[in-house]
C-alpha cells in the first residue's frame, strides 16, 4: 500500500509526537498480537507457524540429520523462502544472512555433538506465506518457537568413539526422545536467540513497525536477543521496501543506546509469552 | 517577480547544514588503552572512461573499484525522485570473508580448491550475487541513502556497482567476522569517493570507521586479530560528519555473551574518530589532486 503525501505527513507527526500515537493505537514497544501453533509437522523434528492478524505468516520446520563434525562448517543451517520473491533476490538472501548469522553466533551447538565424531546438524527451512511489514522478526518468533519444541532422538549407543569407531545408534521411542532444553544443565534453560525490528521515528523507537509506519520511518534498528541479553549483530536497516522513502535519514547515536536499552527492558516478556504459548498449545488442537 | 505583500526574508539566506538536536554529553573515557594506527591507502578518482565517477582504492592487501553510473534517465513511468542501487561483486576466484558460513560452499569443497590455488569452486558462471554480496550491497545502499538529494533528479536512476580485486587474506583465520567488517568500511569509503566524483549532489559525504574491542583495548582499523577470544566485538559505523555526526550505519558483530551500553559507546568513539581520520584524508585528496 503507498500512502499519499498528505497521509504521510499526518502519520509522521503522530509517530513523531511523545509517546507517538500508533495507527493501531499499540504503545511503541507492544507487539501486534499473533497466534502460533508448535509441533504439527509429523516428518520434522519441530515446527511452528505464527499468523499474525493482518494476515503474515510464516511456517519453519526444523530437521536434524546425523553429520561427520569435521566435514561441515556449521551444525546448522538456514533456508528461507518468500511467496513473491525471487530466491536469489537482495530481500530473501539478506533476511537469510540476518538469520544465520544469529543462529551461527548465538546457538549453543556443544549440546548438538553427539559423539566425538558425530554430531546432530540442524536445517531449518522457512517458509513465508504472506507478509506485509519486514519479515524478520516474524521469522526469528517462528524459529525460536520451532527450535525450542525440537526433539531430537535419545542416542543409546557409547558416547566415546575415540578408540574404536562406532556408528551412533537412537532408541527407536519416539517418545525418549529429548528436547534441547533436556541437554542443558540444571537451572539453565535453553532460549533460542530472536531478532526484533525496532523503527526510529523523531525521538522515538517504535517496536515492530507495520507495514503503514515502515513507509514514513527515518530509520531501522534490528536488534538481537539471547540469554536475557541484548547481544550482536545489530545493525540498522531501511525497512521500507522502496527505497522512495523521503524520510529516510542518519540516526543520532543516542537512539542506539536507547534502543539496546528497550531490547532489555521488553525482550524478556516477548520470551516468556512464547514460552507460556508453547506450554498452553495442546497436540491435539486443530492447525487451521 | 518577488512577493512583495509578505515579509519573506532575504533571497541569498543560507540554511547551516546542521540539526539542532544537541550531541550527548561526550562521557570523559577513562585512560582506556587504544590503538589507533590508522593503516596507509591508496586512491584515485576517475579512472573509468565511460562511469561518471569512479575510485579505486586500495589499503593493505584490499583493492576495492568503484564506478557510479547515474543520473541515467529511465523510460516508463514518472517517479519524483532518483531510484539508487548498489551492487557489490567480489572477483570470482577472490575467497570471500566467511564464504564457507554463509555461500554454501563446504569445508570439504573448499578446502579440496585450497590445493589448487582456487578459493571459490562454483562461481565462475554464476550470475546472481552471493550472500556475502548481497549483505555487502545493502549496507552500502543503506547508509549512503541518507546522503544523496534524490530529489533533484527525478525520472533516473543513480547505480553504484562495487568490485572487489582483492582482499585481506591475512587477517584471521577464515572465520573472522572483524575481516568482513573492516572490508565493508574500505568499501563504503571508496564509494562515498565515486559518488564524489559523479559530481551527483551530496548532503555530507559519507565516511565510515572500523574498530575492534577485546578485553578493553579498542584496535582502529584491525588488521590482526590476536587469538579469538570470547568477549570481543567487532563494530562498523558510518557517519555523516558534517551533519551532527548522524550515523547513516551501523553493524556490530561479536562473541560476547552480553553487549553493555559502554562497549558500544567505546566502539562507537572509536570509529567516528576513524571515520574523521578517513574523511580528513579525502578531503585533502580532492582539495590537492
Amino acid at each position: 500500500m503507498i500512502l499519499s503525501p498528505a497521509e504521510r505527513s499526518y502519520l509522521y507527526d503522530s509517530l513523531a509526537q511523545s509517546p507517538p500515537i500508533r495507527p493501531d493505537s499499540r504503545s511503541d514497544h507492544q507487539f501486534r498480537p499473533l497466534e502460533a501453533k508448535t509441533a504439527f509437522l509429523p516428518g520434522s523434528n519441530g515446527s511452528a507457524r505464527i499468523r499474525l492478524m493482518d494476515g503474515s505468516e510464516c511456517i519453519i520446520s526444523v530437521k536434524a540429520k546425523v553429520v561427520l563434525a569435521s566435514q561441515e562448517s556449521s551444525l546448522i543451517e538456514c533456508d528461507i523462502d518468500i511467496a513473491g520473491f525471487r530466491d536469489d533476490s537482495n530481500f530473501v538472501s539478506n533476511l537469510k544472512f540476518y538469520l544465520t548469522n544469529l543462529l551461527l553466533h548465538n546457538f549453543p551447538v556443544r549440546y548438538l555433538k553427539l559423539t566425538s565424531r558425530y554430531a546432530f546438524k540442524l536445517f531449518l527451512d522457512c517458509i513465508v506465506v504472506s507478509h506485509s511489514s519486514y519479515p524478520l522478526s516474524l521469522i526469528s518468533l517462528t524459529s525460536y518457537l520451532a527450535l525450542k519444541t525440537t526433539r531430537l532422538p535419545l542416542l543409546v549407543s557409547d558416547v566415546n568413539d575415540e578408540e574404536i569407531a562406532e556408528q551412533p545408534t537412537f532408541s527407536d521411542d519416539w517418545d525418549n526422545a529429548k528436547y534441547i532444553d533436556d541437554y542443558l544443565k540444571e537451572g539453565e534453560t535453553f532460549e533460542p536467540p530472536i531478532f526484533i525490528t525496532l523503527g526510529v521515528i523523531g525521538p522515538n523507537l517504535i517496536i515492530d513497525p507495520s507495514t503503514e509506519e515502515e513507509q514514513v520511518l527515518e530509520n531501522g534498528l534490528i536488534i538481537s536477543f539471547y540469554n536475557n541479553n541484548v547481544i550482536t549483530p545489530i545493525s540498522n536497516i531501511n525497512l521500507a521496501t522502496n527505497s522512495n522513502n523521503s524520510n529516510f535519514k542518519g540516526l543520532n547515536r543516542t537512539l542506539i543506546t536507547k534502543g539496546i536499552a528497550l531490547g532489555n527492558k521488553y525482550c524478556p516478556a516477548i520470551i516468556s509469552a512464547l514460552n507460556t504459548l508453547i506450554e498452553q498449545d495442546d497436540e491435539e488442537g486443530t492447525i487451521f | 517577480m518577488s512577493d512583495r505583500r509578505r515579509l519573506l526574508g532575504s533571497v541569498n539566506t543560507i540554511i547551516p547544514n546542521v540539526d539542532g538536536t544537541a550531541q550527548p554529553a561526550k562521557i570523559e573515557s577513562k585512560t582506556e588503552p587504544r590503538i589507533d594506527g590508522l593503516r596507509p591507502f591508496f586512491l584515485k578518482t576517475g579512472i573509468i572512461e565511460n562511469a561518471n565517477g569512479s575510485s579505486y582504492l586500495e589499503v593493505g592487501n584490499n583493492i576495492i573499484e568503484v564506478s557510479v553510473y547515474g543520473p541515467r534517465p529511465i523510460r516508463g513511468s514518472f517517479i519524483d525522485r532518483a531510484s539508487f542501487s548498489v551492487e557489490c561483486k567480489f572477483l570470482p576466484f577472490i575467497s570471500q570473508p566467511n564464504e564457507h558460513l554463509y555461500n554454501n560452499t563446504s569445508i570439504s569443497a573448499s578446502s579440496a580448491a585450497n590445493t589448487t590455488n582456487q578459493t571459490n569452486v562454483n562461481v565462475n558462471g554464476r550470475t546472481g550475487l552471493t550472500s556475502i554480496e548481497h549483505k555487502i550491497s545493502s549496507y552500502i545502499e543503506t547508509s549512503l541513502l541518507p546522503s544523496i538529494v534524490l530529489e533533484k533528479y527525478p525520472k533516473s536512476t543513480i547505480d553504484v556497482f562495487v568490485t572487489i580485486i582483492s582482499t585481506d587474506s591475512s587477517l584471521g583465520g577464515s572465520y573472522s567476522d572483524t575481516k568482513m567488517l573492516s572490508l565493508v568500511n574500505w568499501v563504503l569509503n571508496a564509494s562515498s569517493v565515486a559518488l564524489v566524483d559523479s559530481g551527483i549532489e551530496v548532503k555530507d559525504v559519507v565516511t565510515s570507521g572500523v574498530a575492534h574491542l577485546q578485553n578493553d583495548v579498542l584496535v582502529l582499523d584491525p588488521t590482526e586479530i590476536q587469538e579469538k577470544d570470547e568477549g570481543s566485538v567487532s563494530c562498523v559505523a558510518s557517519f555523516m560528519n558534517l551533519r551532527n555526526d548522524e550515523i547513516v550505519g551501523i553493524w556490530i558483530e561479536g562473541d560476547q555473551t552480553n553487549l553493555e551500553n559502554s562497549q558500544v559507546d567505546h566502539l562507537l568513539d572509536g570509529c567516528n574518530d576513524m571515520s574523521k581520520k578517513v574523511r580528513a584524508n579525502i578531503n585533502s585528496y580532492f582539495t590537492t589532486s
